[in-house]
């Protein structure tokens, strides 16, 4: 099952919406933040612009998978490159 | 100074690996950061192979929308480039090393990579974390 959290809000004039201030924390929105918004058939989903030090540790629960990730793909390079 | 950031180095940012924090306070003083498309295919495959689809589309959106990141294509003068550094080195690079040294080599750019077979390309310098 999806695991959604979901927000209500109404759209002011010229289509204005306000993000709630728990999702403008958890995702670091301030103002003049960038937000792209995808047209997803039927459903608009809005990302927000990050700079690469904000992606630094993201993933942080996942390091053991990481680590084997980066392994493997050396793998299969080396394994490709000499076949 | 310019960088172009191999799948694995993406993949150490995602999992905030001390190795690359000089790297990452570089960029945010200003250093051009690139990747290709290709590397963009290895992180969704692996991540989807790994720990799914959501996580992969997730990560995936995050890292193209980047304000600091650019993602380059393979076009024709990329691809015959890789292919000469490949014709050149043969079995000791794959196709993604080439792609990903092709760029490094045309942006003059420092390579920073996890695959030590990229030491192996002298047209260009490498920073390897591993």
């Amino acid at each position: 099952m999806l695991n959604l959290n979901i927000y209500k809000v109404k759209v002011h004039k010229k289509g204005l919406i306000v993000l709630p201030a728990r999702l403008r924390k958890k995702y670091k929105v301030k103002e003049g933040s960038e937000i792209v918004l995808l047209d997803d058939n039927g459903q608009i989903i809005l990302i927000p612009r990050y700079r690469i030090v904000d992606l630094y540790g993201i993933a942080r629960e996942h390091a053991e998978t990481i680590d084997e990730m980066i392994k493997e793909i050396e793998e299969e390079r080396k394994n490709e490159a000499s076949t | 100074m310019k960088l172009v950031l191999d799948t694995g180095v993406i993949m150490l940012i995602l999992k905030g690996d001390k190795k690359i924090k000089t790297l990452i306070k570089d960029i945010s003083y200003g250093t051009e950061a690139y990747t290709t498309t290709i590397n963009l295919t290895e992180l969704y495959y692996k991540t989807e192979q790994k720990l799914g689809k959501e996580t992969a589309v997730t990560w995936l959106n995050r890292i193209i929308h980047l304000k600091d990141l650019a993602i380059v294509p393979v076009d024709t003068e990329l691809a015959i480039k890789a292919g000469k550094l490949k014709a050149k080195y043969r079995n000791k690079i794959s196709l993604a090393d080439a792609i990903v040294a092709a760029l490094a080599e045309k942006t003059k750019a420092k390579l920073a990579t996890t695959d030590k077979a990229l030491n192996n390309i002298e047209e260009i310098e490498v920073l390897t974390y591993s």
